[in-house]
């Protein structure tokens, strides 16, 4: 590859393909809906089955109703819409909730460690990558490649590599997203934005935190006993 | 083959991969061509050429609306009954919540600027979008090669200027009744990661030879950074370029030297800055950095206008540390620049700032924010040659 052809990547003269309107208003409703639908659900957790679901049922109907009594209306001002990363972590959350209720006898897949530290870490990192770009402090725009071809088959390779190594059905959350992403564009044409929100990249951020400051509690205790 | 096997996991993604890649590449337009600019002027103004100052005034602003600021032009064709639109934001003050965009249009007949109307509600835009806009300013107008009207304008979001996002509107209404503008909300531009959150506009776009334009913007969160974002000949957007890797240069003007060849030129945002100027040679593809201009900048929005080749215009702030006094200056390179006009010199708090460039039936109109009240306008005629 020589460097006029890294210099056109770099500098993204790709046509963009951008969703278009009614998809962006839909998906802005049914992101948002997805997302508080799940948070609600996790919420009230400690409260009985019916309540919980009703509940969840309440906040998703409330963010799909249109005009300003909508909290997609709001968070869409904030935050735009939601990541399809987030949509679909969160669907794979409720569908998840939906079934363990289902089939009491159910016990739901467990989550693959490696592919989640793996795909967490990297969220983290593409996260930071895109916040550095969004300051300017690279000398080419990560960002404005995201429109681009070339970027989306990049991601794809490296995705398809992530469930060719790992085969867990977590290793295949990238793909469901660029899958969707490919069909609908959304949120924005842009594969970063399907990829990573900040809401998420701060999610796992928060997660990650907490995850190393339980293992160092657990430590301390450990070592407390021991001494004990 | 088991389906959890190697060999049938490779099948499957190369199958998926492929589909994706097919989905991805089929609706894409084949390739983006080198953009080129195009000249506004048919002939070439005499060398030692001054503009004469021909009329001025200040165009009606709706009622009640105290504060008047950051208008832009548009020029329309000799077949249009009126010469050209302005289009500015007019509320109770800058970033008060009844903020809307108004509009008036100078009548050829008449020789007129007819009485202004807003055309653009935050409310309506925010239903059709199905999310909030907390704040409107900047409109910046565009003509596509269908005749319509596209206008860029800054929308808040949750913040200042600062969170503001680039909404696109395109003209709803067909004919040419001004009566009867009205506009759609095409989208929010897609700029940022960040909640896309930080890009305004402010400067007219650079038109190009296949119908479509180049858009100058910024990005304002703490740093400030210019981009330019390629439009095609219906307003599709194309991709964006940053113009420089400075970081305090805001509201580029672009000026085109020839059809590759352009200069930004940037409002400065540091003490005793001077207008800074990058340059492109491949259509804005790629941009450097070139050595400050002399011309003062109190940062402070300039607006240019290359009308042919070696005939720029550049209507600007002159004093260091004030809006009092607005210039225009004429260059043939860009680079050194002599007054050719004074505009308006104020004197203490007195604000003349924000203006706007147009050539419309063979003159050289300006418009400006006239001490944050109204929007004021000049025309300046030229005796022409033909090139």
């Amino acid at each position: 590859m020589d460097a006029s052809v890294i210099s056109r990547f770099l500098i993204s003269t790709e046509i963009p393909l951008l969703p278009g309107d009614t998809a962006m208003w839909l998906a802005l409703h049914a992101g948002w809906a997805i997302v508080l639908g799940s948070g609600m659900l996790l919420l009230a957790g400690k409260l009985a089955t019916a309540y919980r679901w009703s509940m969840t049922l309440l906040v998703v109907l409330w963010t799909l109703s249109p005009g300003t009594v909508s909290p997609a209306y709001w968070l869409g001002l904030a935050f735009q819409s939601p990541s399809l990363a987030s949509d679909v972590i969160c669907l794979g959350w409720l569908l998840r909730s939906v079934r363990r209720r289902r089939e009491t006898a159910y016990l739901p897949p467990q989550w693959d460690p490696r592919a989640l530290k793996i795909l967490w870490a990297t969220g983290i990192a593409l996260g930071w990558c895109l916040l550095l770009d969004t300051l300017a402090l690279f000398q080419f725009s990560l960002y404005a490649c995201g429109f681009g071809a070339s970027a989306f088959a990049v991601v794809l390779a490296a995705a398809a590599s992530l469930w060719l190594l790992m085969g867990s059905a977590a290793s295949a959350l990238p793909l469901a997203v660029l899958a969707l992403f490919a069909l609908s564009r959304l949120p924005t044409g842009n594969v970063w934005d399907a990829l990573l929100d900040p809401g998420l990249w701060l999610a796992l951020q928060i997660g990650c935190l907490l995850s190393v400051v339980r293992r160092l509690w657990a430590a301390r205790s450990l070592s407390a006993a021991t001494r004990a | 083959m088991s389906a959890r096997s190697p060999g049938f996991r490779l099948a499957c993604a190369v199958v998926l991969c492929s589909m994706l890649l097919l989905l991805d590449r089929l609706p894409r337009a084949p390739s983006l061509a080198e953009a080129k600019a195009v000249w506004p002027l048919a002939v070439k103004l005499p060398a030692a050429g001054v503009p004469v100052l021909m009329a001025q005034g200040r165009i009606p602003v709706p009622a009640d609306t105290p504060v008047a600021h950051a208008s832009s032009l548009l020029a329309l064709p000799a077949s249009h009954p009126s010469a050209l639109l302005a289009f500015w934001f007019a509320g109770s003050s800058e970033s008060a919540a009844d903020v809307q965009i108004a509009a008036s249009h100078f009548d050829r007949a008449t020789q007129q600027w007819s009485a202004a109307r807003f055309v653009v509600n935050r409310h309506a835009m925010a239903e059709r979008l199905g999310f909030g806009l907390r704040r409107l300013g900047n409109p910046v107008a565009w003509r596509d090669r269908q005749g319509r009207i596209h206008l860029f304008v800054v929308a808040t979001g949750l913040g200042g200027w600062a969170a503001a996002r680039i909404l696109h509107l395109r003209q709803s209404n067909r004919g040419e009744d001004f009566a009867a503008l009205s506009f759609d909300a095409e989208r929010v531009l897609p700029l940022s990661w960040l909640w896309n959150e930080s890009f305004l506009v402010r400067t007219a776009p650079l038109p190009l030879k296949d119908g479509g334009m180049v858009l100058p913007v910024h990005f304002e969160m703490g740093i400030k950074y210019p981009v330019g974002l390629r439009f095609d000949a219906s307003g599709g957007f194309l991709g964006m370029v940053r113009i420089s890797s400075r970081k305090y240069l805001l509201q580029p003007t672009l000026l085109m030297e020839n059809e590759s060849s352009w200069l930004a030129l940037m409002r400065v945002q540091c003490p005793d800055g001077k207008v800074a100027v990058a340059q492109t040679l491949d259509g804005g593809r790629s941009w450097a950095d070139l050595p400050d201009l002399t011309l003062r900048n109190p940062d402070s929005s300039v607006a240019g206008l290359a009308l042919a080749p070696g005939q720029m215009f550049l209507a600007h702030n002159s004093l260091a540390n004030s809006r009092a006094v607005l210039d225009l200056s004429a260059s043939a390179d860009g680079r050194n620049w002599v007054l050719a006009q004074a505009l308006a010199h104020g004197t203490g708090y007195d604000e003349y700032s924000y203006p706007a460039l147009a050539w419309v039936d063979d003159g050289l109109w300006v418009s400006y924010t006239d001490r944050r009240q109204a929007i004021a306008w000049q025309r300046f005629s030229f005796s022409t040659a033909t090139r």
